[in-house]
């Protein structure tokens, strides 16, 4: 049986949310907005590595998605399921993203996360002995080749169900599964070194 | 780290063939989406890590991943942008779709291009000071033409004609806004009016006069030329064809009884010009644009009335602006500035608990409290963090 949608809201729920927001209700933007601007802002923060970018990438995406909600329709997905309005939404955040980093492509940048990420509210002792630090799992997911990363990000940073992903991606479920378990286990690889090559530091 | 070509990775898109996907690669990647489904589900997982060490790492590092994740959105800094961000997001999706509503006005589109309502502001403001020049120029040449530009006669004060700035336009629904709440004022000196005194007993005086109202009309002119010309440079749109243009003042010819009353005679407006608001670029302007909004907020809170959607949303827009400007840019702005600012923004959030708004502007009302809570408690950050 598949997963409810991820974003806590039951396929009815986020239908009539849609359909409210699509008339115009305020209150229905606002709640769509609740739900998919922290799992979008991550999605950006990740792709792009710089907490201002991703600000103003999130923000112009929800600018695009909730302006253009009239014009958003429930299709039939895979297996005569519609397509999810999330699906809807990181599609154009796919497309936006890539946008930007055609656009950045020519200048110099720094895809290190900025200060403020680095510590977070964790202890200098646990972020040295006990985990990676944020810096160094995003890092190793934009080490991963296209397909996966794209799957990884989906499923785990924005929490997307499997269905959700493929028709956020336009690929099959079994494929995205294929992906998503590659991912991880590359993911796992390079975790594994970078401790590795932690602790030979220490 | 792993560097081994895998075809699987060119694949962006589109079906795996069958030849790079084995059935025990299948078989695995369905096993372990079934774990993290249960997961995900809230359902616990009976995963012994000595029957199958390699899916209990792939699991532990999915969570590690999504705890990660969740890190990464649990900053001040990311609740700060969220708040900021919806009231932003929600308010101008419902100012495009105002103006969508309403394609016959064009002030929500001025707006919505300019940041702020100010246009018509703006237009009678700079043109008023024109229209007077107009008028002024027309009468000393007249002046001079009766007098003789050597030998200007002695002028008799009880006969003056006095002509003021056109009164305004009728203005659309946001300046409506304004006005609709508009106490009566009691008549001030206006540095726009324009005295003229006409020479006791001269000949020609009603001449004279015929061409004080030429004047006005000229003026009127004038004042249509340069508002097409504000229009051009303010939308791409041709002049003219808005409800205010149409509903212009005709111009003001003066009555008879201007021509032959002996008392000065005032053509007033009856209604005030609404106070110009150019829109604030820099950090200080914006400071003081602030201050004025909270002005006008006082006065409604004051006197127990509902606050105006326009001066609402206004307030949101320039408490946000600078909360960005301190936050993204904080070597931009100074200490002062900021302590103008959080005191600025404590004052809004004090007055706007206050306020009252109608049906209409809860929402308004609502952005504009949080977002002056939101500009504290940035201002707050910026004194505790540098």
């Amino acid at each position: 049986m598949p997963n409810p949608p991820s974003n806590g809201l039951t396929p009815d729920e986020e239908r009539s949310l849609v359909d409210r927001a699509r008339s115009g209700e305020q209150d229905a933007l606002g709640a769509l907005y609740d739900a998919y601007s922290e799992r979008l802002y991550r999605y950006c923060l990740t792709r792009v590595g710089d907490e201002t970018d991703a600000e103003d990438l999130a923000e112009d995406i929800f600018l695009k998605v909730l302006g253009a909600i009239e014009r958003f329709e429930w299709r039939p997905g895979e297996g005569g399921q519609r397509i999810p309005f999330g699906a809807w939404l990181f599609r154009i955040a796919r497309n936006e993203v890539a946008s930007y980093q055609r656009r950045q492509a020519t200048r110099p940048h720094s895809a290190e996360l900025p200060e403020s990420l680095h510590d977070g509210r964790r202890g200098p002792a646990e972020l040295a002995e006990t985990k990676l630090t944020i810096e160094e799992v995003f890092r190793a997911v934009r080490e991963l080749p296209d397909a996966q990363r794209e799957v990884i990000l989906l499923r785990f940073s924005s929490g997307l169900t499997v269905a959700e992903t493929a028709a956020a991606l336009g690929k099959k479920v079994p494929n995205v599964k294929v992906l998503q378990h590659k991912g991880v286990q590359r993911l796992r690889a390079i975790f594994a070194t970078t401790e590795t090559q932690r602790a030979g530091g220490r | 780290m792993t560097t081994m070509h895998d075809p699987f990775d060119d694949l962006t898109s589109g079906e795996i063939p069958d030849e790079l996907v084995d059935g025990v690669e299948l078989t695995d990647a369905d096993r372990f989406a079934e774990v993290l489904d249960r997961i995900e589900a809230g359902g616990g997982v009976d995963l012994d890590p000595r029957e199958d060490p390699t899916l209990a790492a792939l699991t532990t590092v999915s969570a590690q991943l999504r705890d990660t994740a969740r890190e990464s959105t649990s900053t001040p800094r990311f609740e700060s942008y969220r708040a900021r961000s919806r009231d932003y997001l929600l308010h101008r999706i419902e100012r495009e779709r105002e103006a969508q509503a309403a394609p016959a006005s064009r002030e929500p589109e001025r707006e919505h291009r300019r940041g702020v309502a100010g246009v018509p502001f703006l237009r009678w403001n700079v043109l008023s000071p024109i229209a007077s020049a107009a008028a002024a120029a027309v009468a000393v040449l007249a002046f001079v033409a009766l007098n003789g530009a050597e030998t200007p006669a002695p002028v008799a004060p009880e006969q003056a004609a006095v002509v003021d700035p056109p009164a305004p336009a009728p203005v659309a629904d946001d300046e409506a806004d304004a006005q609709d709440t508009a106490e009566p004022v009691a008549p001030q000196p206006d540095p726009a009016r324009v005295t003229f005194w006409i020479p006791s007993g001269q000949p020609g005086a009603e001449e004279l006069l015929d061409q004080f109202a030429s004047a006005v009309t000229v003026r009127t002119t004038v004042d249509d030329a340069a508002v097409a010309a504000l229009d051009e440079t303010a939308t791409d749109e041709p002049a003219g064809d808005t409800p205010a243009d149409e509903a212009a003042p005709a111009p003001v010819r003066a009555p008879a009884a201007v021509a032959v009353a002996p008392q000065p005679v005032a053509v007033t407006p009856p209604v005030t010009a609404p106070a110009q608001r150019p829109t604030p670029r820099t950090v200080p302007e914006q400071l003081d644009y602030i201050e004025t909004l909270l002005g006008e907020l006082t006065v409604q809170v004051e006197r127990d009335r509902p606050v105006p959607g326009r001066l609402l949303r206004e307030l949101t827009e320039s408490i946000a602006a600078v909360a960005y400007r301190i936050e993204a840019n904080p070597d931009e702005v100074t200490h002062a500035q900021v302590v103008a600012y959080i005191h600025a923004a404590a004052d809004g959030r004090f007055l706007l608990a206050a306020a009252v708004a109608d049906e209409s502007d809860e929402a308004a009302l609502n952005a504009a409290r949080r977002v002056a809570q939101d500009g504290v408690v940035v201002a707050g950050w910026y004194f505790k963090y540098r």
